[in-house]
């Protein structure tokens, strides 16, 4: 199967690989699996206290070309975005921008949940309600 | 679906005997081998065809362990295609940090004790993987109902995924 020259690009120049200090309250981590593949992935926020904009995000990922790909790309968009405007990212968007074919689909999905379990760790440090997934995949 | 247990005359099983399986196997290849009929007969020859590659297909499950697990997991529903299962938070962790130790050996292949390192913690995993499942398999076995074991099986089957794509990883490192 032939990758996308966007997933390339990432896959051979992923931006924003590493980790954030995950004991800052600042910080939310998430970290999700693939379980019928084995791939895991591990993606951070740091939200700016006084602007509530994510200025920081990284990401590391074990698993095939497309889902370093997805979470690459997941870290970029991130990067100054409101914590609602990060909730609102859709796994069809990304699969749209690096162009995935039908049987990578799953992992543009793991990049989606990635980023909620990730928003999500944020909140409870915040003493704030975890967002519950209302959309099924 | 086709029952290869029932096929192979064999209980169900998730260790199923291995010289057993071995000897129906070459024994119903036998019987349904294509030169045994006649090569006038379409209609027997796609029937012993058929056969034939339920034969193969049942002999490449019930040999792997792994794989009759999965089939066993699909025979009762337990188990769908590409199904979200999510396994805990620490063992995810440990998933990232056993992947995060073949990492530093792949990058520094020279020093041999990032080897090691990352070979015993893949065992260590593997180990107790084992050690977990033997009570799991025993009581299945034993259980009326299967369903709750299957379930903690379940558990285990994906958990086992990403110990062998962690392995994989190593052993096409070590190979290259």
């Amino acid at each position: 199967m032939a990758y996308s020259e966007k997933v390339i690009d990432h896959y051979s120049n992923p931006k924003n690989v590493g980790t954030l200090d995950k004991a800052n309250k600042n910080v939310g981590t998430g970290l999700v699996g693939a379980p019928e593949c084995g791939d895991v992935m591990r993606l951070q926020i740091e939200v700016d206290e006084v602007t509530g904009i994510i200025k920081d995000a990284k990401f590391k990922t074990f698993g095939c070309g497309s889902a370093i790909a997805s979470s690459s790309l997941a870290t970029e968009w991130l990067k100054g975005k409101t914590i609602d405007e990060a909730v609102a990212i859709d796994n069809m968007d990304i699969v749209e921008e690096l162009n995935l074919p039908p049987v990578k689909i799953h992992c543009s999905v793991l990049a989606e949940d990635a980023i909620k379990s990730a928003i999500n760790d944020y909140r409870v440090k915040n003493g704030l309600p975890e967002l519950v997934e209302e959309k099924a995949h | 679906m086709d029952n290869y247990f029932t096929l192979f005359d064999l209980p169900m099983s998730l260790c199923p005997d291995v010289a057993s399986v071995k000897s129906q196997f070459y024994k119903l290849s036998k019987q349904y081998h294509p030169d045994r009929v006649a090569q006038t007969d379409e209609a027997a020859k796609a029937d012993v065809l058929h056969k034939a590659a339920l034969i193969n297909d049942a002999y490449k499950t019930l040999s792997d362990p792994d794989k009759t697990m999965a089939y066993v997991l699909r025979m009762h529903h337990l188990l769908e295609d590409e199904e979200k299962y999510n396994l805990p938070p620490d063992f995810l962790m440990d998933m990232m940090e056993l992947n995060e130790s073949v990492s530093d050996y792949e990058d520094a292949p020279e020093k041999e004790s990032l080897q090691n390192q990352a070979h015993q913690a893949l065992v260590a995993q593997l180990d107790q993987w084992n050690a977990a499942i033997q009570p799991l398999l025993t009581a299945f076995e034993q259980a009326e109902d299967k369903e709750p074991v299957l379930l903690k099986i379940k558990d285990f089957y994906f958990r086992k995924k990403y110990l062998l794509r962690i392995r994989e990883r190593l052993t096409t490192f070590a190979l290259r």
